[in-house]
């Protein structure tokens, strides 16, 4: 092993992000004792108070809090400085910055992503080409904050025009931007006086003061069209832009010609900000937000420890959310410091120096980047998670996990193979292996209420349904059993990401072995289970020993 | 079904409705269905559905509302009312929607045939010899028909 000395917590911290999440985290972390980088991908910080439009007060706030760190001496600053590579493990990354005039690299103890969106335009490509008419959620935002006399699309209407809003039709639509297109549509109805006609998905009031905003957006007479799959079309006839659709409510169709026609914008991580999240593999969810989408590394988490993400960053929020967010993250950090000491896992997770080859299978496929290697392979004791992926797909069996190494399957195999043969024959026999988390648990419960009609199934739990061996699945196939079910987390719910896929991956593999072998594949499955379907983890065990019956 | 131009309607009609008495919350009618789904008269008379006539009023449909006969199916049994989470007072708005259909001459005849009656013997049934005779037996006084009140009342409108 590496010596644990190597290893270290730098009680230095790299935030990252121009806005009041990334300050507040970085105010929060000097208060705690650490030594704080504060890197702002794209503005100085005169200009961070101009990012939070429509919170009155927070803008002062802003501006104290970035006097107040400038002229700490544990903090530095780097303006329009983009973090380029992070290299390293938790305790002791090295990351690459870039400014205009200089790259170069930093060794940072732990890491906190609070990037700002940015406004991204989804419609562009599902409307015709624009009109006047048209105007975005964002600008239209900006009109209204400026003087009623400025010249803009707004003071161009007439009084008793229609207005039309279309909300979260083209993306997700989230509850930021619902917010401001609520605050946009009730403006313009007591401005102009305008009819105004609210196109939506779901109405999002989950956050502080929503639903008051809808209830009195309602009572100012603006009117909301629902829709849940279909929006309306868009039917060009000159320079205007008709609205044709069918109410939800009625059935009947209808349609608009608005004098103006309000389209929210989306926003999105800079480009630079998903090829970071990229590169330094922390995924991003599927509207490609940080954080993916998997409840287990709720609320700051990454896959990777010591790299947190907080604010905007995981998804478009309220003004109010970011120094909530920055002051958890910051605490996130702090009990990062404060958690497990480093400790030698050599007793729990090691590698065997006489069968590693360092091909590099494991680095490649652990999913919390916790492999690294010089002479020889190392694991970190920070960063690994214990799922047992790498051990899982270790060519050699070189990796070994306490409570799961080969040996210990293989007794218990044993152990499971000298009950069968006490036992009279009769029943089909058969192995489940399953992630502790979701099927250990299902399966403890379904034992208790004796929901278990198969007599001769036994339970082996993995840390993860990524451990599972393909030596393992064919040695209980040796030992007598008649079929071998292997049960993962459900797909985008698996704490090491992408254990269940590796999981079902390994299990295809094994049955092509199987019927190379004039053995029938369908004697090795794979299922989904989470840990509270003990009704249907019954029903599959039902069912396998079924088709195991008919083989 | 034909497509209407949202701006051949009117859109201040649910104002309007707002300003009746019981109307006030009109407004604030999130479409969540109850009232329909509560609704004893919809089990049996499909077309009259609380939700959809709160949709017409929001959305202006005033002419095509007020002439519809459903709106007088309503058996004012309250259970509307008494289930809305948003605290519309649907039984009031038929009420108030009645009133704005009389006073457009848009009540069906049967309703002016009512009125007649009531106007001409203060109910809606003739009193006759059989239930007085009935109601001697049970010991009850017997009734005339005695108008007077009801004809200063509907006379006014």
């Amino acid at each position: 092993m590496i010596p644990l000395q190597e290893f270290q917590k730098r009680p230095r911290v790299l935030t990252v992000g121009g806005g009041l999440t990334a300050l507040e985290a970085a105010s929060q972390l000097i208060h705690f004792g650490y030594e704080v980088l504060l890197a702002c991908p794209e503005m100085d910080m005169e200009k961070v108070n101009s990012l939070l439009p429509g919170e009155r007060g927070l803008p002062d706030y802003a501006r104290n809090l970035a006097e107040r760190l400038g002229a700490h001496g544990k903090f530095s600053f780097f303006p329009e400085t983009r973090v380029n590579a992070v290299d390293g493990f938790a305790g002791d990354f090295q990351v690459r910055l870039t400014s205009i005039q200089k790259e170069w690299n930093e060794s940072v103890g732990a890491i906190i992503l609070a990037p700002e969106l940015v406004p991204e335009q989804k419609c562009s490509a599902c409307l015709p080409a624009s009109s006047r008419q048209i105007i975005s959620l964002d600008r239209l935002v900006e009109e209204l904050s400026s003087p009623p006399a400025a010249p803009g699309v707004v003071a161009s209407l007439k009084s008793h025009s229609y207005a039309a809003f279309l909300v979260g039709l083209t993306g997700s639509g989230g509850v930021a931007d619902m917010a401001q297109a609520l605050e946009a549509a009730i403006a313009i109805r007591n401005r102009l006086e305008a009819q105004v006609y609210f196109f939506s998905g779901n109405i999002k009031v989950a956050e502080e003061g929503l639903e008051r905003l809808y209830q009195e957006c309602r009572e100012a007479g603006v009117v909301f069209f629902k829709f849940d799959n279909e929006r309306p079309e868009f039917v060009r006839d000159g320079d205007r832009v008709t609205l044709q659709f069918r109410d939800p409510l009625l059935g009947q169709p209808f349609e608009l010609t608005p004098d103006l026609l309000v389209i929210d914008s989306g926003h999105t991580l800079t480009a630079e900000m998903q090829s970071l999240a990229h590169s330094a593999q922390l995924g991003l969810d599927r509207s490609g937000y940080l954080q993916p989408g998997n409840v287990h590394f709720w609320p700051y988490g990454l896959q990777r420890t010591g790299i947190f993400a907080a604010g905007a960053a995981k998804g478009p929020q309220m003004a109010s959310a970011a120094i909530e967010e920055g002051r958890g993250a910051a605490l996130a950090v702090h009990q990062f410091f404060q958690g497990p000491p480093l400790e030698p896992m050599d007793r729990e997770v090691w590698v065997d120096k006489g069968l590693c080859t360092v091909c590099l299978t494991c680095l490649r496929f652990c999913p919390h980047q916790a492999i690294g290697w010089t002479h020889r392979v190392f694991i970190h004791p920070l960063a690994c998670r214990r799922c047992g992926i790498c051990a899982g797909e270790c060519p050699m069996d070189a990796i070994q996990i306490a409570g799961y190494s080969d040996p210990e399957v293989e007794n218990r195999l044993a152990d499971i193979s000298a009950l069968w043969e006490k036992e009279a024959a009769g029943d089909p026999k058969f192995i489940v292996f399953g992630c502790r988390r979701s099927a250990g648990v299902a399966w403890e419960e379904a034992h208790s209420l004796k929901l278990i009609a198969e007599s001769q199934v036994e339970f082996i739990g993995l840390p993860c349904a990524g451990k599972v061996d393909l030596d393992f699945l064919l040695k209980a196939l040796s030992i007598g059993a008649d079929g071998v079910l292997v049960l993962a987390c459900p797909e985008e719910n698996c704490r090491s990401l992408h254990g269940n896929t590796y999981a079902r991956e390994r299990i295809a593999e094994a049955q092509d072995y199987l019927e190379e072998a004039g053995i029938d594949s369908q004697r090795v499955r794979f299922e989904t289970l989470s840990s509270n379907r003990v009704w249907v983890l019954k029903d599959v065990l039902t069912d396998f020993g079924k088709k195991i019956r008919e083989l | 079904m034909e497509r209407i131009d949202l701006k051949k309607l009117d859109p201040d009609f649910k104002h309007r409705v707002a300003q009746e008495l019981g109307g006030e919350h009109i407004r604030t009618c999130y479409a969540c269905g109850v009232c329909s789904a509560r609704c004893p008269i919809e089990k049996i008379e499909p077309e009259y559905n609380p939700r959809k006539i709160i949709r017409m009023i929001l959305l202006g449909m005033e002419e095509a509302l007020l002439k519809e006969e459903f709106l007088w199916h309503c058996s004012t049994c309250y259970t509307c009312q008494e289930s809305c989470p948003q605290g519309v007072n649907f039984t009031e708005v038929i009420f108030a929607l009645r009133n704005m259909a009389v006073r457009k001459g848009l009540a069906p005849a049967g309703m002016g045939a009512a009125q007649n009656l009531l106007c001409r013997q203060g109910r809606m049934y003739e009193v006759g010899d059989f239930e007085n005779e009935k109601r001697q037996e049970m010991g009850l006084p017997k009734i005339k028909s005695d108008p007077k009140d009801y004809k200063h009342l509907l006379e006014k409108e």
